[in-house]
């Protein structure tokens, strides 16, 4: 899950996950969430695939790639995901992150735009773990 | 952290811990209440720590909480011991503030702007993924462009030779390496020269309210009444995978120089290294996009104007008083304790602000100073400031660049429930066109600091001269 905090100039997102699929999963939830207005779009559908394979030094590192590589496709392409299917995730150093986007082309027809992501920031990331938890929060420069 | 007053326009964070130098933060006692809520002012203590930091760590009346640095931050670094920084720029590199003025008076053409405002719209592309059908870049365009800046545009029939006399470095950063420019960097901004973007980019139409100096406006070309626009985006797409390539390369320089860096988005590396210097030449890329960008959409607003008006050039007279930059790092030269010295003078969220007499101000301002723009929220004011000669040395001739957020986006979004503030901008006599209406909402104009306020502070801190203030007509928003 995710939620939205108060971040006076920028947009921060909570996101709390049983796992680190999940965590990417919602994450990339927040980026939809804050491209798009849900409340005036149809629901996205998985018309499209887009492999992924992704390495960082560490799991924050890994975050903010993924994220930037929603963004990055969006910027170019339009594409909007529906879902993250993960096939190999590791948090540990070095992280990686290899699975597949599932998702559409943005369709002005159907979906309403909202706000246009810059990046997301290394501002204050950090990633807390638990037993059976995982947390972060991300700030995103709008 | 520890806050001394010094006058009733600044306050000092000493220097403790691992600060280098002092933090100073222009503000009254109104505005350092909000000030204090905000994290923005550990950012002022963050920056202080970084190395060859000359000078304190700078905030402006409009600092709020950015990212790594503050927004409304400015910091000046030594060349030999000092860093450049990424998140000392920001994403958005060159983002910043072109003024336009004209020869007509606003009583002469206020019914006709309620049309003007959507075909503005039409013509400038806002709003999250927007681009030009029209100009698409290939390689070596957008080589050219990143290397010539404005004057690439001008070269390509975008404007006029004479608007780059008005533009701050005439419009070009030289030293820009189109070379060291990512595929995904040149892929994100090929099809976005001439766009706005969304969150806080706009083009607004408005008019000289209210003149507080005669004699500069006279000057600088601004007159009663007389109607205006402001064109306010960076280098969109482009720069911010410029700034995203760099920051990734940084974290590993400052793990490799041993920097400490009390938050990860202040990364950076010592300007003279391989690193500071690809990033200053990458960096130099962005800020040209801009200049240039901004430069199209001058040209798309002058086209749309004369075919929607039906009047010749002549006859508008639009002309740029000035484009300036608010998200930089420049090497300038600045008396520190009495003696010149060159400086890497990062600005975010801060404008340039040199006085009168400054070789770096344009020739016809060379006796004025250069023009400082300070747009405010979209429903009260703007203003036009010059550089003051009795500007603190250790400022770095830097002044704010807005009026700085008071509310989230979160909380502007709740605040405005409800309400439809197009309309209500509407029976104020603002004509609003946006993208989404939940922009409009997020930007509604309470979510931001009364400007007037902050350029007050900026005024009687002598950081820049109040000259006169615009007041928004029209209003297109992505």
């Amino acid at each position: 899950m995710f939620e939205f905090m108060d971040h006076t100039a920028d947009v921060a997102v909570r996101v709390r996950s049983r796992d680190a699929e999940e965590l990417f999963c919602d994450a990339a939830s927040a980026v939809v969430a804050i491209l798009l207005d849900l409340k005036s779009s149809e629901a996205l559908v998985a018309r499209s695939s887009i492999p992924l394979r992704l390495e960082a030094e560490d799991p924050e590192a890994l975050l903010v790639d993924f994220l930037n590589e929603l963004i990055f496709l969006f910027d170019t392409t339009g594409f909007v995901a529906r879902d993250l299917k993960v096939t190999s995730v590791h948090l540990q150093s070095p992280a990686h992150l290899h699975g597949h986007l599932e998702g559409e082309t943005f369709d002005p027809a159907r979906h309403q735009a909202k706000t246009e992501i810059k990046a997301a920031t290394f501002h204050g990331l950090e990633l807390r773990q638990g037993s059976g938890w995982l947390e972060v929060e991300i700030i995103f420069d709008l | 952290m520890k806050l001394q007053k010094m006058t009733d326009t600044s306050w000092r964070i000493p220097r403790e811990g691992r600060m280098n130098v002092d933090g100073i933060v222009f503000a009254d006692e109104t505005l350092m209440k909000s000030i204090r809520d905000d994290k923005c002012l550990e950012q002022v203590a963050n920056v202080a720590c970084l190395p060859g930091i000359i000078g304190p760590s700078i905030g402006m009346p409009d600092i709020h909480w950015g990212y790594g640095f503050p927004i409304g931050g400015v910091a000046g670094f030594d060349l030999d011991e000092g860093v450049i920084s990424p998140g000392g720029v920001g994403y958005d590199i060159n983002c910043g503030v072109r003024l336009l003025s004209t020869h007509l008076h606003v009583d002469d053409v206020r019914e006709r702007i309620p049309s003007l405002v959507p075909a503005l719209f039409r013509n400038v592309p806002s709003g999250v993924g927007k681009c030009r059908k029209d100009l698409r870049l290939n390689r070596s365009e957008s080589r050219r462009m990143s290397e010539r800046g404005a004057r690439w545009a001008v070269e390509h029939g975008f404007g006029e030779a004479e608007d780059l006399e008005y533009i701050e470095e005439r419009g070009c950063l030289e030293g820009a390496d189109f070379d060291l420019i990512s595929e995904r960097a040149y892929e994100r901004g090929r099809s976005q020269v001439g766009t706005i973007g969304s969150g806080n980019h706009f083009v607004e139409l408005g008019f000289v309210d209210e003149i507080y100096e005669p004699e500069l406006a006279d000057r600088i070309g601004l007159f009663e009444g007389g109607l205006t626009a402001i064109i306010h985006t960076g280098s969109r797409g482009f720069g911010y995978q410029i700034c995203d390539d760099n920051l990734r390369l940084m974290q590993k320089a400052a793990a490799r120089y041993g920097i400490y860096l009390p938050d990860r988005q202040l990364c950076c590396a010592p300007f003279r290294s391989a690193e500071g210097q690809r990033y200053f030449a990458s960096m130099k890329c962005g800020a040209n996009f801009a200049f240039a960008n901004r430069q199209v959409v001058t040209h798309f607003f002058r086209e749309t104007l004369e075919r929607e008006w039906g009047i010749a050039p002549k006859d508008h007279g639009i002309r740029v008083v000035y484009d300036v930059c608010h998200n930089i790092a420049k090497v300038e030269t600045h008396k520190i304790d009495g003696i010149s010295r060159e400086v890497c003078v990062h600005r975010k969220g801060a404008t340039r602000a040199f006085p009168a007499g400054h070789p770096q101000v344009p020739e016809v301002y060379r006796d004025v100073g250069q023009p400082v723009l300070v747009p405010g929220d979209m429903g009260r004011y703007s203003y036009v400031l010059v550089g003051n000669p009795s500007a603190p040395d250790f400022a770095f001739a830097s002044s704010c660049h807005g009026a700085g957020r008071r509310l989230s986006r979160k909380a502007a979004a709740k605040a405005t429930r409800g309400r439809h503030i197009i309309k209500e901008l509407a029976s104020e006599g603002i004509t609003v066109a946006a993208a989404s209406r939940s922009t409009v909402d997020e930007e509604f104009p309470q979510a931001y600091k009364d400007v007037a306020e902050v350029v007050d502070v900026v005024h009687r801190a002598n950081l820049a001269i109040k000259v006169v203030r615009l007041r928004p007509i029209g209003v297109i928003k992505g």
